[in-house]
């Protein structure tokens, strides 16, 4: 249907953009009338009104639909929204600039470094949260910087980075920080519960305290990486004709290796390691409308948003009074409509 | 993440096998006067997991013990010194350190197995037992009880096998009776208090099937997930929703992860702070540490009738 869409209509990108901005929003507020227990739309609408303070609140309403609604509803979409936008823009950024069609926000060895983080806490007596500190994320966050930073540093001759280098250092950093995780693992007191309720990733415990804390970064450095897209495009000829056609390679690297690392690995402490995104959303949209960054990065984070928040509106309803791990759902549905994509596509190169 | 999904599905596989663990202050009861007048006669046949005869030519005296609640057993029944080696994580008795590991159960050292030379290995899931009886070691492979008359059924198993009849018998009785002692207690009991069994911070649970849902259901607790089949992450609607009397939380985190979590203030036990934090194997060992577990419980659901 989406690929009849390109072939029937010409449409101008932004008009593409807003039109995909509009579908992400209406399926959001539909995805706060489903959950696991089952509230009249009307009193999703009523708890909504309430809150945002424009009427009081029906008597007939319990204060458990409330809490439902407000405290475990709309965090959990935004959050489905803002970490499926991140992981796939830095997906893009990343297929974009290492060149790599199999680059994605864990290639580089952030995710397994910020696992690396999250289990060094989990197996040691430091506390999860700290006076309120969120201890397990920031640990996360160290272990990812700290991975992409040795990447980097080993990469790195005089003032030039290697990308072929980096990505070869970030699959052994990643594969070492795996093996040191499993290594803590088998060693530790078998009390890993919260380790693998981090490791499954999932977005069941967000809360507004979550986004709160991560939303001025996602927003800042997402911005950042939209500015980037004629430079990306350039980069595509080679590093050699980009520096003759005035592009600071190396400063460009740098800023969007790190915007794309913040955003990862913020969005990974808050939901866990969510696989598939970052890889499949880029080359769909690539695959639908062509390889120009200046389109690809915003709407591939569109994309990954809307994907991500079907995604887990399967995850928590599926299986009710149940839920299943989102990254299940993902790969379950995401693989074979990457599949029938590819296979329509099959004579076109990436 | 092919990586963490295999460490995920290890770690899930585990978090049920195993349930969760911490060091008890409680000391086992070795009942060391008693005098074994009634012998068991070898040899024995006894039906294995797969519905097979396993027969025992002569009493085990060298065994590999895989599984945390046959140790608690065969220490409650004095028979400690034929432990001839076990899993990583077994940790009760306290003094079970001193015991050799010979890996866990994704990972054993086969090597040490054999050369430990053991004449039996008791396991009880199936996944290693093709590889063990490849190995020419007698192996016996019996799937973990479900109910407490199961447990007590399996005290009595041991002290069979281990040719201390008459201890397996009143260890296997004292257990039953300490619970039908706690079953009488709250018989009085008519209100049936909920319980929400908070098993891991992202909301993995207990259902019906389970030990831990018998324990429940004898103590006339009813738990709010009972239309799931077995150990299921749930959702949290559905916990607010089900608004639990009472939460059993069973790692050290989690009751201040409940308090802190904003999603639960609308739910009883929250807000009433009927929380209780109980080690994860004192409800998950299917050993005679149950009853403490049970205790435990039943002093934090009935505070008026224990506090008489």
């Amino acid at each position: 249907m989406v690929v009849k869409f390109q072939n029937s209509y010409r449409l101008g990108n932004t008009t593409i953009i807003i039109f995909f901005v509009g579908i992400l929003l209406l399926f959001s507020i539909l995805a706060v009338g489903f959950g696991s227990v089952q509230i009249p739309p009307m009193s999703v609408v009523q708890i909504i009104i309430s809150k945002l303070q424009i009427s009081s609140l029906d008597q007939g309403i319990p204060n458990s639909w409330v809490t439902i609604v407000w405290d475990i509803r709309i965090p959990r979409i935004i959050a489905a929204v803002i970490a499926g936008y991140s992981l796939a823009v830095s997906g893009a950024v990343y297929q974009g600039l290492f060149r790599n069609p199999l680059a994605d926000p864990y290639l580089i060895g952030v995710a397994s470094g910020a696992g690396l983080g999250a289990t060094i806490v989990l197996v040691t007596d430091v506390p999860v949260i700290w006076f309120g500190a969120p201890i397990l994320s920031i640990a996360a966050f160290i272990g990812g910087s700290g991975a992409v930073l040795c990447g980097y540093l080993i990469s790195r001759t005089g003032n030039r980075v290697s990308l072929g280098t980096l990505i070869l250092a970030g699959v052994a950093v990643g594969s070492f920080s795996g093996a040191m995780t499993y290594f803590l693992m088998i060693n530790a007191d078998p009390d890993v519960k919260p380790l693998l309720a981090w490791l499954m990733g999932g977005l069941s415990g967000i809360e507004w305290d979550d986004i709160l804390m991560i939303i001025p970064y996602i927003l800042i450095f997402a911005s950042i990486v939209l500015f980037y897209g004629r430079t990306l495009n350039i980069l595509q000829f080679g590093e050699q004709d980009a520096s003759s056609l005035g592009v600071d390679v190396e400063r460009t690297k740098i800023i969007l290796i790190l915007s794309a690392t913040i955003l990862t690995s913020f969005v990974v402490s808050i939901s866990g390691l969510i696989g598939f995104i970052g890889l499949v959303a880029p080359h769909i949209i690539r695959l639908l409308w062509g390889p120009d960054n200046r389109f690809l990065i915003p709407m591939a984070g569109i994309m990954g948003a809307i994907f991500l928040l079907i995604a887990d509106l399967f995850a928590r309803t599926i299986a009710s009074p149940a839920e299943i791990p989102v990254g299940l759902v993902t790969a379950f549905l995401g693989a074979p409509f990457f599949l029938y994509i590819l296979f329509r596509n099959r004579y076109q190169v990436i | 993440m092919k990586k963490f999904s295999i460490l995920t599905l290890y770690l899930v596989s585990f978090l049920v096998i195993f349930g969760c663990s911490n060091v008890s202050d409680s000391e086992s009861k070795v009942d060391a006067e008693l005098t074994d007048s009634v012998s068991t006669t070898f040899p024995l046949d006894i039906i294995d997991g797969y519905g097979k005869t396993f027969t025992f030519e002569k009493s085990p005296e060298r065994i590999i013990v895989i599984d945390s609640a046959a140790v608690e057993i065969l220490y409650d029944l004095g028979a400690e010194d034929r432990i001839l080696a076990t899993h990583d994580f077994v940790n009760y008795p306290p003094l079970v350190t001193e015991v050799p590991r010979i890996g866990n159960a994704f990972a054993l050292n086969y090597e040490k197995i054999v050369s430990l030379e053991p004449d039996l290995i008791y396991i009880f899931f199936d996944g290693p037992y093709e590889d063990l009886v490849a190995l020419d070691i007698p192996v016996l492979y019996i799937e973990s009880p479900t109910t407490l008359e199961g447990v007590a059924e399996r005290i009595k198993l041991w002290g069979t096998i281990i040719n201390k009849k008459n201890a397996g018998e009143k260890s296997s009785n004292d257990f039953l009776q300490s619970l039908s002692k706690i079953e009488s207690k709250i018989s009085d009991v008519e209100s049936f208090p909920s319980v929400y069994h908070d098993v891991s911070p992202d909301w993995w649970t207990s259902g019906s099937g389970t030990l831990a849902y018998e324990m429940f259901d004898r103590l006339k607790a009813r738990n709010i997930f009972d239309d799931i089949e077995g150990w299921s992450q749930v959702s949290v609607e559905q916990i607010v929703d089900r608004n639990p009397q009472f939460v059993l939380s069973v790692y050290p985190e989690g009751r201040e992860m409940l308090l802190t979590t904003e999603a639960l203030r609308s739910v009883d036990a929250i807000r009433n702070q009927k929380i209780l934090t109980i080690e994860g194997d004192l409800i998950a060992i299917e050993g005679p540490r149950l009853i403490n577990g049970m205790t435990t419980i039943a002093e934090f659901l009935y505070p008026d009738i224990y506090r008489e």
